[in-house]
C-alpha cells in the first residue's frame, strides 16, 4: 500500500471529528435527527474546511441505520461501502471535469431509478463552480423537486459563481476558516496519535502558514515530518512555511524605519536566498506591522498571543509612529497584489523596499509623540513662519496703500448691486472669524493645507486648488476663491466642506466652520473689518446692512414685545397667541 | 551541475521520503527558471523505476532511467502548456489515461510544467484528481510563481521551493569562461543556470539585443525624442520572437535597476559624476521600473510589441 498523505489518512470521518465548524454540523445532525433532511444542500467555504467531508458524512448519516445521536456508526456495510467509495448509490461527481450539458443530462436520467442498495441516493457533486452555464440551467428543474429519496449536495469554493435560482434551491451552509487555535489543537491530536515528539510553537508556525485551511495545515504537517530527524522544532516549521524569523523582519523594517536603502536591499536579498519565498515574505511583513500596531495600543494582548517578542520589536514599537506603519501596510499590500500576477517577484520587493525606505517622514505630522527626530522639523516650521509674517506685513503695507486711494464704501456698494442674484458676500460670517481670527490657526492650516487637498477628490481639489485661506480663528476660518463662480459653489457644495472638516480634524485635530469668498473683496472687507474695530460698530452696520440682519430685525419685533410682557407681568401670566 | 549540489536540501528530504515509502502523491515544485524543478522530477521518476539501484540513486543507465531521461517512459507522463496555456483536454487525456493500470508496473508519474499557465478550467479539472489519486501516483507539478497557482490546488500539495542559486556563484563561473564581468553579471540576473547563461551569450543575438537595449536606454534617460524613432528603426526588427520581445524588458529593467542601486550606494559620493547625466532620484527610478513591469505585462496579454514600447518611450518623455 502507497503512503497516503495525512489528510486522506485524517480525513474526518463523524460530524464531531469536522474541526471549527459546529454550527453547520450541529443543523446538520439535527436535521438527521429529527428527520426534516432537505433534498438540496450547498456547502460553501475556502479550501480545507471540511466540505467535501461533510458531504461524505452527511451521506453516510443519511443511509445508516444504526446512527448515534445523528452520527454514522460507521461500522455497518453500508458506511463502510460509502468511505471506500464503493455504494453505488452515493455518487460524487467533479464537477470541473464533467462540466457540460451533457453530464447533467445524464444525472437527470439516472436521478428516476430508485437506490439499490442504501435507503437514499446521493449525489455529491465537488466543485460546482466551474459547471457552465447550461448545465447550470439544466440542473434546475432537477434540482427543485427531485424524486424521491434523492438527495444532491453541492461543494464549492466558490459561491458567487453559482447562480442565485440555483442557491435559492437548496440549503446554504458556509464553512469558516478553522481557528488558529483549532489547528493546533488537531496538529497536537494526530501527533500525539503517531507518537511523533514536537515543539508546541512548531505546531502554531504551521497553523499560521495554513490560513484557516485544515488540508493545508496537514499537508505542512506532513512534509515537515519527512523533513525533521525525530522532533519536529520551530526550525522545521520555519524553513517548511518559509516563513520569516522575527529576526529577519526586525532587521529588514529597522533598516526601513532608519531609512537606509541599501541595507534594506541587502537584507531582502540575504532573505530571498535563502528561499524564501516573496509572496510568504509579504504576508510575514504585514502581520509584523500589524503586531507594532497592536503592540503600541495593547502590549499585554500581543504577549499573550504571541508568547514572545525581540528586544528589537518593542524598541521599533516605540519608536514608530502610526502613520508610519498605516502607508507602510499600505505599500505592502500593493506589493502583494501586483506579485500575484507577475513573474518578477523580486524585482517587485526591491521597488517596494525603496519605497518603503525612502517614505518621507513629512507625512507623519500632526502626532504628540516628539522625538529628536522632529527637532529638524520645528526648525523649519519656525523658518517658514518668519517667512509668513514678513509677508503678513507686506500685504498689510500694500492694503493700506491700496485704502488711501480708493474709498471702500463704494466698492462694497457696486459690488452688492451687481452681485444680487448671483452672489451674497457673507459679511458678518467673516467679520465674526476675523474677530477671533489668530495667526497661530492661520498657519498651522497652511502647513497641512497640501496635505488636505491630496485627502480629497480629483474635483474637490480642482475647486480649492484656486482657493487661499486667508483667515482662520479656533472657530471658523475664511477661504478667498480667485473666482466667484467657484466661491458660490464651494458655498453650495456641503459635501466637499464636510470633507474639508473631516480632513482637518484626522490631521490637526480642528473643525473650523468656513466661509467662502472671492478673493476680489478680501481687500475690501478686511479695511472695513479693522476700521469698524478702530471706530464705533454702529458705523460699520449702518452703512452696509446685510439681508439677514434686515431679516432679524423683522422677526424680532413681536419677540421683543413678548419679553418686555413677562419682565412686566411675570413668566405665569403671559400667553402669547398669534392672530 | 548535478541536482544534488544545486538542491541539497530537497534532494535529501526527498531521498528519505523515498527511503522511507513516504512520498506523497502530489508534490508543488516552485523556484525561478534553472533551479532544477524538472531535473528533480525526473531524478525522484528515476529512483521509482530504477531496476537497479546504487544505495538510493538510481543507476542512469538502465532501460527505465535512459527511458526517463529521454522523456520516453510510457508511465512517465509529460504535459506542457500548449501555446500559451495548458488547456483542459490535455488534462482530461491524462486523467483517462490514469484511470487505467501503468503500462510497465503500477507505479505511474505524472509532471507537469509551467502550472501557472493552466486555464482556469484546466487547474479546476485537476483539483479532484490529485486530491485522492487512485493506486501508486506521484504528480509533480512545477511553477516559477506559486502566487498564480488555484489555492486549492496548493492546498493538496506538498510545496517544495527551490533556491536560486547564487548570482555571484554563476558570474564568477561565466568569468572563468572570459566573459567580461559587466556581461556575465547581467546574464546572471537573466537566468539561475549556468548552462543557459552560456547558451544565451553564444547566441549571436544576444549582444546586438544589449547594444540596442544601452542604445535605447541612453535616449531614454536623456528624454531624447529619438527614443521614439528608436523603437520602429530598430526594436522592431531586432526582437522578433516573443521570448526575445520579454527579454528586451527584462534587460531595460536590470539596467534601471543597477542604477537605482547606484544611487542608494553612492549617494553621496558619485554625485559630481551623475550630473553628466539627468539625475534621477531612487523614488523616479522605482516608478520607472513599475512602469516596465507593467509594459512586460501587457506584452504578456498579447498587447503589440511596437504599441508596447512605444507607449512606453512616450511615457518615459513625458514623465517629470
Amino acid at each position: 500500500m502507497a503512503y497516503q498523505a495525512l489528510y486522506r489518512v485524517w480525513r474526518s470521518q463523524r460530524f464531531d471529528d469536522v474541526v471549527g465548524q459546529k454550527a453547520v454540523t450541529q443543523t446538520l445532525k439535527n436535521a438527521i435527527i429529527q428527520n426534516k433532511i432537505s433534498h438540496a444542500y450547498l456547502f460553501t467555504g475556502p479550501r480545507g474546511t471540511g466540505k467535501t467531508s461533510a458531504a461524505k458524512i452527511f451521506s453516510k448519516a443519511v443511509n445508516c441505520h444504526h446512527l448515534v445521536d445523528g452520527e454514522p456508526c460507521n461500522e455497518c456495510e453500508t458506511c463502510r461501502a460509502i468511505t471506500a467509495g464503493s455504494c453505488n448509490d452515493v455518487i460524487e461527481i467533479d464537477a470541473a471535469s464533467n462540466n457540460g450539458v451533457e453530464e447533467i443530462r445524464d444525472i437527470r436520467e439516472k436521478v428516476k431509478y430508485a437506490p439499490t442498495q442504501a435507503d437514499y441516493k446521493v449525489y455529491i457533486i465537488d466543485e460546482v463552480h466551474m459547471l457552465s452555464t447550461g448545465a447550470f440551467n439544466a440542473l434546475l428543474k432537477t434540482l427543485e423537486e427531485p424524486p424521491k429519496n434523492v438527495i444532491f449536495i453541492l461543494a464549492t469554493t466558490e459561491p458567487h459563481k453559482i447562480p442565485l435560482t440555483i442557491i435559492s434551491r437548496t440549503q446554504r451552509f458556509d464553512f469558516k476558516r478553522i481557528s488558529t487555535q483549532d489547528i493546533v489543537d488537531h496538529l497536537a491530536f494526530i501527533l500525539n496519535k503517531l507518537t511523533l515528539s514536537y515543539e508546541d510553537q512548531a505546531l502554531y508556525v504551521i497553523a499560521r502558514a495554513a490560513e484557516g485551511g485544515m488540508r493545508d495545515a496537514l499537508s505542512i504537517l506532513d512534509q515537515g515530518l519527512s523533513f525533521c530527524e525525530e522532533t519536529l522544532t520551530v526550525a522545521d516549521a520555519m524553513q517548511v512555511t518559509g516563513s520569516l524569523t522575527y529576526e529577519m523582519m526586525d532587521h529588514y523594517l529597522s533598516a526601513c524605519v532608519a531609512q537606509e536603502t541599501e541595507q534594506g536591499l541587502e537584507t531582502l536579498e540575504t532573505i530571498l536566498n535563502e528561499g524564501r519565498e516573496g509572496n510568504r515574505f509579504l504576508e510575514d511583513l504585514l502581520l509584523y506591522c500589524r503586531d507594532l500596531l497592536m503592540y503600541q495600543q495593547a502590549p499585554n494582548l500581543l504577549l499573550n498571543k504571541s508568547g514572545q517578542l525581540t528586544e528589537t520589536f518593542k524598541k521599533l514599537a516605540e519608536q514608530i509612529n502610526p502613520t508610519m506603519v498605516y502607508q507602510y501596510i499600505k505599500i505592502l499590500s500593493d506589493a502583494q497584489k501586483e506579485i500575484r500576477m507577475s513573474t518578477h517577484p523580486t524585482i517587485y520587493l526591491e521597488v517596494a523596499t525603496v519605497k518603503l525606505t525612502t517614505l518621507s517622514v513629512g507625512n507623519s505630522e500632526g502626532t504628540s509623540r516628539v522625538h529628536p527626530a522632529d527637532l529638524q522639523e520645528v526648525k523649519q516650521l519656525q523658518q517658514k513662519i518668519v517667512q509668513i509674517e514678513k509677508e503678513l506685513t507686506q500685504l498689510k503695507a500694500r492694503q493700506e496703500t491700496v485704502g488711501t486711494t480708493e474709498d471702500s464704501v463704494p466698492v462694497t456698494k457696486t459690488v452688492a448691486g451687481k452681485k444680487k442674484n448671483s452672489f451674497r458676500l457673507p459679511k458678518e460670517r467673516v467679520y465674526q472669524v476675523l474677530t477671533e481670527a489668530t495667526r497661530e490657526h492661520l498657519i498651522k492650516v497652511k502647513e497641512v493645507w497640501s496635505d488636505l487637498l491630496n485627502m480629497l477628490t480629483v474635483t474637490q481639489r480642482a475647486m480649492l486648488k484656486a482657493s487661499e485661506i486667508v483667515a482662520a480663528s479656533s472657530t471658523g476660518m475664511v477661504l478667498s476663491f480667485d473666482y466667484e463662480i467657484l466661491c458660490t459653489r464651494a458655498t453650495e457644495d456641503e459635501e466637499l466642506q464636510v470633507a474639508v472638516r473631516n480632513g482637518l480634524v484626522t490631521l490637526i485635530q480642528y473643525e473650523p466652520q468656513f466661509v467662502c469668498i472671492p478673493s476680489e473683496y478680501w481687500g475690501g472687507l478686511r479695511k472695513e473689518f479693522l476700521q469698524q474695530n478702530q471706530g464705533e460698530h454702529s458705523i460699520a452696520h449702518t452703512t452696509v446692512p446685510s439681508q439677514e440682519e434686515e431679516q432679524k430685525e423683522q422677526e424680532t419685533p413681536t419677540e421683543q414685545v413678548v419679553d418686555e410682557a413677562v419682565q412686566l407681568f411675570g413668566q405665569d401670566f403671559v400667553e402669547v397667541r398669534d392672530d | 551541475m548535478e541536482i544534488v549540489e544545486k538542491q541539497p536540501r530537497i534532494f535529501r528530504q526527498l531521498q528519505k521520503s523515498i527511503e522511507h515509502g513516504h512520498l506523497a502523491h502530489a508534490y508543488l515544485f516552485e523556484g525561478a527558471r534553472g533551479t532544477g524543478k524538472k531535473e528533480m522530477a525526473l531524478w525522484v521518476a528515476k529512483a521509482l523505476f530504477c531496476q537497479n539501484h546504487q544505495g538510493g540513486n538510481p543507476c542512469g543507465t538502465c532501460n527505465n532511467c535512459v527511458r526517463i531521461q529521454a522523456e520516453e517512459h510510457p508511465d512517465v507522463v509529460h504535459i506542457q502548456p500548449d501555446g500559451q496555456k495548458i488547456k483542459v483536454d490535455q488534462i482530461r487525456e491524462i486523467k483517462d489515461s490514469f484511470s487505467k493500470s501503468g503500462m510497465e508496473t503500477n507505479q505511474k508519474v505524472m509532471i507537469v510544467e509551467d502550472i501557472d499557465k493552466m486555464t482556469v478550467n484546466a487547474a479546476n479539472s485537476l483539483l479532484k484528481f490529485i486530491e485522492e489519486p487512485d493506486g501508486q501516483i506521484v504528480v509533480f507539478l512545477l511553477t516559477e510563481n506559486r502566487a498564480q497557482v488555484l489555492p486549492t490546488i496548493q492546498s493538496r500539495c506538498q510545496i517544495l521551493t527551490f533556491q536560486t542559486a547564487s548570482k555571484i556563484g554563476i558570474q564568477k563561473q561565466l568569468e572563468t569562461q572570459g566573459i567580461t564581468p559587466k556581461v556575465a553579471a547581467t546574464l546572471s540576473h537573466l537566468t539561475n543556470s549556468y548552462q543557459q547563461a552560456v547558451d544565451i551569450y553564444e547566441n549571436e543575438w544576444f549582444n546586438e539585443a544589449r547594444e540596442a537595449v544601452n542604445q535605447w536606454f541612453g535616449y531614454l534617460i536623456k528624454k531624447d525624442k529619438l527614443a521614439f524613432i528608436f523603437v520602429q528603426k530598430t526594436l522592431v526588427k531586432a526582437f522578433k520572437e516573443k521570448e526575445q520581445q520579454q527579454l528586451l524588458f527584462d534587460l531595460l529593467l536590470l539596467k534601471y535597476r543597477d542604477m537605482l542601486i547606484a544611487e542608494v550606494q553612492v549617494e553621496n559620493v558619485l554625485k559630481a559624476k551623475e550630473a553628466e547625466n539627468p539625475h534621477y532620484t531612487g523614488l523616479q527610478i522605482v516608478e520607472i521600473m513599475e512602469e516596465i513591469l507593467l509594459s512586460r505585462q501587457k506584452l504578456t496579454s498579447n498587447v503589440n510589441f511596437q504599441n508596447v514600447c512605444e507607449q512606453f518611450s512616450w511615457r518615459m518623455l513625458a514623465s517629470a
